[in-house]
């Protein structure tokens, strides 16, 4: 079903300002794990880890679920279609993979945000070993999010086998038209 | 189009462009090292940094409580 193109542009726009405020968001929390990082003070190490569980929850998993959903409403909504192009079954998956994955590993995030909160100095190196893990999975979460980027900007050809079969299927019902 | 070349028939055959074998490759490759990243052992998750046993403080840890304590390092 195609949308209407006063609906199309408010999906749109809804979904480009998710799609690049997720971008700016991990740019932002990879600030904080690199600030904690690189500090050697308790005090910042442990705000850092209560701010990044907050930025998580309330602004990056937001805006993942944003960008995921108006993605799909867009694609099934616009000639695109959702498993008709390579491009848009590529950039789906990448945004469905790296949802989960948020989801999953901000409950990780919520368990040192938790630690972080109590004042006992003897765990602050257990939260200072947990930021490498949250340097490798921001940092593959935004290359993810920058390939998906490039995707939906460049839109590559090719055709699915599903969308092959459906454009040779227009194409005949076109012929035996214009033939009658 | 890479995906519309003409059969012997006079028809088109499927065909999948060259940038997503290229793609499906590498992410397979992806896949792999990081299949056998997991099984090789390696804990993923927040109990990958906890302590196994008791909390013994690191090396760290001790610096950070000195810091606390307002004996700075730098």
């Amino acid at each position: 079903m195609i949308m209407a193109p006063s609906l199309r542009k408010i999906v749109l726009i809804l979904h480009v300002t998710a799609s690049v405020g997720w971008i700016g968001t991990v740019v932002a929390y990879l600030a904080l794990v690199i600030a904690a990082m690189t500090s050697q003070e308790a005090q910042t190490l442990r705000s850092t880890w209560i701010a990044m569980n907050l930025i998580g929850w309330f602004t990056i998993v937001p805006l993942s679920l944003v960008a995921l959903l108006t993605g799909i409403v867009i694609s099934l909504g616009t000639k695109w279609g959702l498993f008709q192009h390579y491009w848009v079954v590529i950039s789906l998956a990448l945004t469905l993979f790296a949802t989960v994955i948020l989801i999953q590993h901000m409950q990780s995030v919520t368990v040192f945000a938790d630690i972080a909160v109590g004042t006992d100095a003897t765990e602050d190196g257990m939260l200072r070993g947990g930021l490498q893990s949250e340097l490798l999975h921001a940092g593959i979460g935004l290359l993810i999010l920058l390939i998906t980027q490039v995707l939906n900007v460049y839109k590559p050809r090719g055709l699915t086998p599903h969308g092959w079969r459906k454009q040779q299927e227009q194409r005949t019902q076109r012929q035996t038209v214009s033939a009658i | 189009m890479s995906q519309t070349p003409l059969a012997p028939n006079g028809g088109t055959v499927y065909r999948t462009p060259l940038w997503v074998k290229t793609f499906g490759i590498i992410a397979l490759v992806l896949v792999i090292l990081l299949g056998i990243m997991l099984l090789s052992g390696v804990q993923h998750g927040p109990g990958m940094h906890m302590p196994s046993s008791g909390n013994t403080p690191s090396v760290n840890s001790t610096q950070e409580s000195a810091s606390q304590h307002g004996m700075k390092h730098q």
